[in-house]
């Protein structure tokens, strides 16, 4: 069989890193570097395609400047490579492949920063409320504020990984805000069995809204979405789930064996006829 | 290249189940070496073929498989036909048809629906087997399928008792919208995998198909409580671990004031 062509083969090897599932990217390249085995040719492709699972994954990067990890996310890159902290107010270059942070450079003043403040400390004090490892930053983009919070859970000694990444926008001029809350979980025990949600919001809020009722209504949303989600859990379980197999058969007996399959074969096999 | 197949396997088993049949002709694609032993190692969810002779469904895999056609366990006949196709030795034919018989009685018991198809295939000492069984349900936004695969090699000795190998894994899928009312999706899939060793009286040769049906019946019992366990209790667990539904200060003043009435009814006893 013929060799598929180098191209092809590169986006072979992209499309299957790209799933990696939280915090198991190390290992998913080295797998996917063994088969594609073209180190050097693989090395050029990287860097896109860690680009896109960063953002995508709201990854989280040591920086200098601060003790608090820097989300990697659409709403933070403001030039390709390039990306900004708003808290620590740093502008910074990323290389997406080994998340080394160089470049830095201070933010300039922005008219939007009270109202950003704003809403960072509504989103920091929600983040203590509900998420027990999260981290979330607030940009002043132009098309409106964007709330971006992810957090993950790795115990691999347990065989899991989990991540709940909310990435919301809020265009104070029209009283809208948009969201989009997805779950990745990973249970890899004798097996592999994973969760993957996503979940779109749009709300309509009186556009005068202030950065606490911006918040409120995404802790609201997001409350809604997760109590929503353990009833679709117990629904799953106590509905689909036994509709596909019965735990017992309707006689609340075991199969008798003997009877279903013995005594037919048995003769069927001896060259007797059936009485 | 052994270490190839390693990291493949290592692979299919962290990239999202959601996507097995698409992720494995990725690196199948990437490695065509790996081709074989990649589609008989990695479990995908059982496809449906209907026997041109009994009109009746069977299910298809590795194991029924030769070239691009595949026998049906109701007629022996290869579809698209192929005359020199695979078969059972006639022995091993009739113990096969048995099997099919008795599985399909078990499928209807437990499954109420669904479609069951066994394979077995001659070994030098004895005689490997796969049993499979899908059933797929639609109902109250969930879509939802089970598929059993159930692999045994028989090796068969002097004294009337052969020993049973049982690799199983059971696929598990189940997709559909977190409620009825939002465009929202949620997919919970994946697969356990369980591993069983038995020997067992063979009395005869029928009595192979109620020993290979009481190992089905007994891993089925395990996979399916585990399933349940990790699917609806542990990824829910990892939910909650990740964002907790409740508040985390109410959730810390209520661990405090439990503690402190802990210390107080201690010291109370030590008195």
């Amino acid at each position: 069989m013929a060799d598929a062509p180098e191209a092809d083969r590169i986006e072979l090897a992209t499309s299957l890193l790209v799933q990696a599932p939280p915090g198991e990217l190390a290992d998913v390249l080295n797998d996917v570097r063994v088969l594609f085995d073209n180190d050097e040719e693989l090395q050029e492709a990287l860097t896109p395609a860690l680009a896109k699972y960063n953002k995508d994954q709201h990854t989280l990067v040591a920086v200098p400047w601060t003790d608090a990890k820097v989300i990697l996310c659409d709403a933070a890159e403001i030039d390709e490579g390039r990306f900004i902290d708003p808290i620590g107010k740093k502008a910074f270059a990323i290389d997406h492949v080994d998340l080394s942070v160089s470049a830095e450079d201070d933010l300039p003043e922005d008219d939007h920063e009270a109202d950003r403040e704003a809403l960072q400390t509504g989103l920091n004090a929600y983040l203590k409320s509900h998420y027990p490892n999260g981290t979330g930053a607030v940009y002043a983009r132009d098309d409106g504020f964007h709330i971006v919070l992810v957090d993950s859970k790795y115990n691999p000694d347990n065989f899991w990984t989990g991540r709940w990444r909310s990435a919301w926008t809020w265009n104070a001029d029209e009283g809208h805000l948009t969201g989009v809350v997805r779950i990745l979980v990973h249970y890899y025990e004798d097996g592999n069995v994973q969760l993957a949600t996503e979940q779109p919001f749009d709300v309509t809020l009186p556009a005068d809204t202030d950065a606490a009722g911006v918040v409120k209504a995404i802790r609201k949303a997001e409350g809604h979405y997760h109590e929503a989600l353990n009833a679709k859990y117990a629904e799953m379980n106590e509905s689909a789930f036994r509709l596909l197999r019965r735990a017992l058969p309707l006689t609340k007996a075991k199969v008798d064996w003997n009877k279903i399959a013995k005594y037919k074969i048995g003769s069927e096999l001896a060259g007797k006829h059936e009485p | 290249m052994p270490e190839q197949l390693d990291c493949a396997l290592d692979l299919m088993r962290r990239l999202p189940p959601q996507h097995v049949e698409a992720n494995l002709a990725r690196v199948v694609d990437l490695v065509p070496d790996l081709t074989e032993d990649l589609l008989s190692s990695v479990d995908q969810p059982l496809k449906t073929l209907t026997c041109a002779a009994s009109g009746r469904a069977y299910l298809i895999c590795d194991y029924n498989r030769d070239g691009d056609s595949y026998r049906s366990p109701w007629s022996n006949e290869y579809d698209p036909p192929l005359p020199d196709g695979a078969v059972p030795s006639p022995d091993l034919r009739k113990l096969e048809e048995a099997a099919n018989a008795a599985f399909d009685t078990y499928r209807e018991l437990y499954f109420e629906g669904g479609v069951s198809s066994v394979y077995m295939w001659d070994l030098d000492e004895g005689f490997a087997c796969v049993v499979l069984i899908k059933k797929t349900t639609d109902a109250e936004g969930t879509s939802a399928a089970w598929d059993s695969i159930h692999v045994f090699e028989v090796v068969e000795h002097q004294n009337r008792v052969a020993h049973y190998k049982l690799t199983s894994t059971v696929l598990l899928s189940l997709a559909g919208s977190t409620a009825n009312d939002t465009p929202g999706s949620i997919n919970l899939s994946g697969s356990l995998t369980r591993q069983e060793e038995k020997d067992m009286v063979v009395d005869d040769k029928g009595a192979h198909v109620a020993n290979l049906g009481r190992m089905v019946e007994d891993m089925e019992f395990k996979l399916r409580d585990a399933l349940k366990n990790v699917y609806f209790d542990k990824t829910r667990d990892i939910v909650n671990d990740v964002r907790s539904e409740r508040d985390l200060a109410a959730v810390a003043k209520e661990s405090l004031m439990r503690n402190e009435l802990f210390a107080k009814l201690s010291a109370r006893k030590a008195h």
